[in-house]
């Protein structure tokens, strides 16, 4: 029989749970503030999606007029939902992004002359300007850049691979968590001052229809519901336009985005009928949802997907530009995958693609302030991908990595404020046993269910009943599965070994899933309109009479989770016109 | 679909069992890739097989392995009937196909691996010149293959970082930003090994002889 985990302590002023661009850029911030850090990871440090990303960030300068187009910009691409103070914050400190993203160790691509100039500068789908640059080295430049900037600090302790079961809660205060370590197999105590959630979205709860990250499986989101917090418009999914039909390995890998259909190219149903014009500069919202109605009628290719065809850019004079990128330039990778999937052929664009919607990020998440502080929740902090409010129902392409390093930067500074020598971290030993014997008592249970068939189960509904075509009935049977599922869970089987247990890593997550697939379906439900990322087929229009409003799930102790709605905060852009600015 | 045959590698640190190569049958297709197989026996066979693996999509390096005693992305490589499928060699196993990282980032931290500056910048962002080389390494995925396919490599042994560990001292050579002998600290990592071996690669296609190894080598024989 193999040993029960060993349990380890230790104790911090700030415990960073997640490590992509936000969590780190936190980490840094309060570090550099004197704050002693914990900052961990279920992947490794500088991962997550920001290790994926395709390499744009947003970029500005103090010109207000400018960054009043891109808060306009962020806000109609938003479809209102935003909260129009972050999008303000952000438009105004966009340019401090990319000044942390290169202290750390990033780049961002220059002209020859190596400065930042309007020449280096991308208009891509729903900016109404050039405000983009290109990083060249993509997610992984950026990701090692990142731990650069943590291996320079002594103060940030770093824990690689480790899922956090628990926060330590007493009284509407968060102490700490507790965490398993896959790859010791260690129980790990965390006794924090303050903590901060950076875990990012929750795109995995749609596998294989995303192109995030395996470990995005919505772990904050779970943690801070658990907390008291709120989620603000957790129905609000992102997808990709393009992503691979096929084979069945590379299902929902994401090939292109809006610009990639070029100044040339076509997007088609299976009758080759255009379905939308202009392609290359709508939003993604946009053009994804042209592609899941379109498919929804029927017009679909027998993968169920649209035909990208992008043949005539490389007789275009700005289409060659694009066409040369994508075969011996910065997209190469994405081609290289259409290779692998489609063929030689369709990697010299003279075959269309076969494509369909993957999903890509999540708009919606935890209701912070602008300083990171998780509302109704003390020393609890969150940004990055994790918060809501910011992209409101679209989020514009290159704004989220900006996002990471402005409000990641934001919640460390304030964090690392609010530490004060006395504030202690100690939580109550009898609560420190409780979490750590029931995380113990997860190992070697042996029950009815693999937790895998069940995880699979819940990516399986979330896709065909709280994917992108949505419906009251098909949300209602979702929601039903995951009530099926929780009970299953009750009754899993964990095999008794410590090191690398990929089942408890799995049931940890699935323990997360579960609850955040709810409050998605839950939003989905209550949103009797179509707008954002949001489509109900029975109603297919945008209200803004009944539904300019953000809707928000809490976790009630007698009730599950509870959905509420409030308007919309419209502080400088209404629909009908300016508010005031 | 047809059923194909592989063979996958186990190793368990906590039992008595030797490591040894266990079969299993799948049912897949023409395309199916390594990584697919290896998913699909974990879900529906044997949820015990530990392997990594993060973007399906040759981006984050995670799901690297040796197929057939060559390092391969799993995720964007084709699986072959009868492939043996093995953990990434010369580094610590954790469990079956996962090979623990630490070790080789815990060694890079005596070389200072991050910018290190001469003086703060006065103005930024910064004017910063960026040769291609810089941004062909920054986008290097960590993978480890390169030390799996090195002939020297081995984690145990700290006279010698390996070709990830010049990497990472390449990458700060080409900063503009980083002001620190990093020629010399190659050849405190070892890299006079590497003088008539090319036996390095990357799967990821940095020309590692070309940009990382030669050039460093060129420039200690100049100093000598």
């Amino acid at each position: 029989m193999t040993k029960s985990a060993i349990m380890i302590e230790k104790s911090c002023d700030l415990l960073c749970i997640g490590a992509g661009g936000a969590g780190v850029t936190a980490a840094i911030t309060a570090s550099d503030k004197g704050a002693d850090v914990i900052l961990l990871s279920k992947d490794h440090i500088g991962y997550g999606n920001t290790r994926i990303i395709g390499g744009v960030i947003a970029y500005g300068d103090n010109d207000t007029s400018r960054q009043e187009d891109f808060l306009r910009d962020m806000v109609v691409g938003g479809d209102y939902l935003n909260n129009q103070q972050f999008c303000r914050l952000l438009a105004q400190e966009v340019g401090n992004a990319t000044v942390l993203l290169e202290r750390y160790g990033g780049m961002v691509r220059r002209d020859s002359k190596g400065t930042i100039s309007p020449e280096v500068m991308l208009q891509i789908g729903g900016h109404t300007s050039p405000r983009t640059l290109l990083l060249p080295s993509t997610g992984p430049g950026v990701g090692q850049g990142l731990r650069y900037g943590v291996a320079q600090r002594k103060n940030i302790k770093t824990l690689e691979k480790a899922i956090v079961f628990d926060l330590l809660r007493e009284g509407g205060k968060v102490l700490g968590a507790v965490c398993y370590q896959l790859s010791t197999g260690d129980i790990i105590v965390i006794k924090a001052k303050k903590t901060l959630l950076a875990t990012g979205g929750g795109g995995w709860l749609y596998y294989p229809h995303t192109d995030t990250s395996r470990v995005s499986t919505g772990d904050g989101f779970a943690l801070a519901l658990d907390a008291g917090a709120e989620l603000v418009d957790m129905e609000q999914v992102q997808y990709i336009p393009f992503s691979l039909t096929h084979p069945s390995g590379m299902v929902g890998v994401a090939v292109g985005e809006p610009f990639t259909a070029g100044p040339a190219g076509t997007l088609k149903n299976v009758h080759g009928k255009e379905i939308l014009s202009g392609v290359a500069l709508k939003t993604r919202a946009q053009v994804a949802n042209a592609i899941i109605l379109e498919a929804a009628k029927g017009n679909g290719t027998k993968y169920g997907g649209c035909l990208l065809d992008i043949k005539a850019n490389k007789d275009h004079p700005q289409g060659k530009i694009l066409y040369r990128h994508y075969t011996e330039g910065i997209f190469k990778p994405l081609n290289d995958l259409v290779r692998v999937a489609y063929g030689p052929t369709a990697a010299e664009w003279e075959e269309p693609w076969d494509v369909y919607p993957t999903a890509h990020y999540f708009m919606g998440g935890i209701v912070v302030n602008e300083w990171g502080e998780v509302k109704g929740v003390e020393n609890l902090y969150a940004c990055g991908e994790t918060t809501g409010g910011l992209h409101g129902g679209n989020r514009l392409g290159s704004v989220s990595m900006a996002e990471l390093f402005i409000f990641g930067k934001r919640a460390g500074e304030r964090a690392a404020g609010a530490i004060t020598g006395r504030d202690s971290a100690q939580a109550d030993k009898s609560l420190i046993d409780f979490q750590v014997q029931s995380l113990r008592g997860m190992i070697g249970r042996r029950g009815r269910h693999r937790v895998i068939e069940l995880k699979r189960k819940l990516q399986k509904t979330m896709w065909e009943k709280v994917g992108p075509a949505r419906e009251e009935k098909k949300l209602k049977e979702g929601l039903e599965i995951f009530s099926s599922l929780e009970e299953d869970f009750k009754d899993i089987t964990i095999p008794e070994t410590n090191r690398y247990n990929t089942e408890l890593l799995d049931a940890l997550e699935l323990r997360a899933m579960l609850p955040v697939a709810k409050s998605v379906a839950l939003s989905a439900m209550a949103r009797k309109e179509s707008r954002g990322a949001h489509i109900r087929l029975d109603y297919p229009e945008r209200d803004d009479r009944h539904w300019l409003k953000n809707i928000v799930v809490k976790r009630e102790v007698t009730a599950g989770i509870a959905v509420d709605s409030r308007p919309v905060e419209l502080t400088y852009f209404h629909p009908d016109g300016v508010v005031r600015s | 679909m047809e059923e194909i045959k592989v063979k996958v590698l186990r190793h368990d640190p906590e039992g008595a069992q030797k490591d040894r190569f266990e079969e299993f049958a799948v049912t897949g297709e023409e395309k199916s890739t390594v990584l697919e197989i290896l998913m699909k026996i974990y879900d529906t066979q044997d949820s015990s097989l530990a392997f990594n693996h993060g973007c399906r999509a040759k981006n984050c390096g995670l799901c690297a392995v040796n197929v057939n005693g060559r390092p391969h992305y799993a995720c964007v490589s084709k699986i072959s009937a009868n492939a043996e499928i093995s953990p990434l060699q010369h580094l610590p196993l954790l469990r079956d196909l996962v090979v623990d990282r630490l070790p080789f980032f815990n060694y890079l931290e005596a070389f200072k691996p991050y910018i290190v500056r001469e003086k703060e910048p006065t103005v930024e962002p910064e004017t910063l010149v960026q040769p291609p080389e810089h941004a062909r390494l920054m986008s290097c995925l960590e993978c480890f293959a390169c030390l799996s396919s090195c002939p020297r490599y081995d984690y145990r042994d700290s006279s010698f970082g390996g070709p990830l560990g010049f990497v990472k001292l390449a990458q700060l050579h080409y900063d503009q930003r980083d002001s620190l002998d990093r020629v010399s600290q190659a050849r405190e990592m070892g890299i006079l090994n590497c003088v008539d071996c090319s036996g390095c690669t990357c799967i990821a296609g940095i020309p590692l002889k070309q940009i990382v190894i030669k050039p460093f080598l060129d420039l200690l024989r100049k100093e000598s």
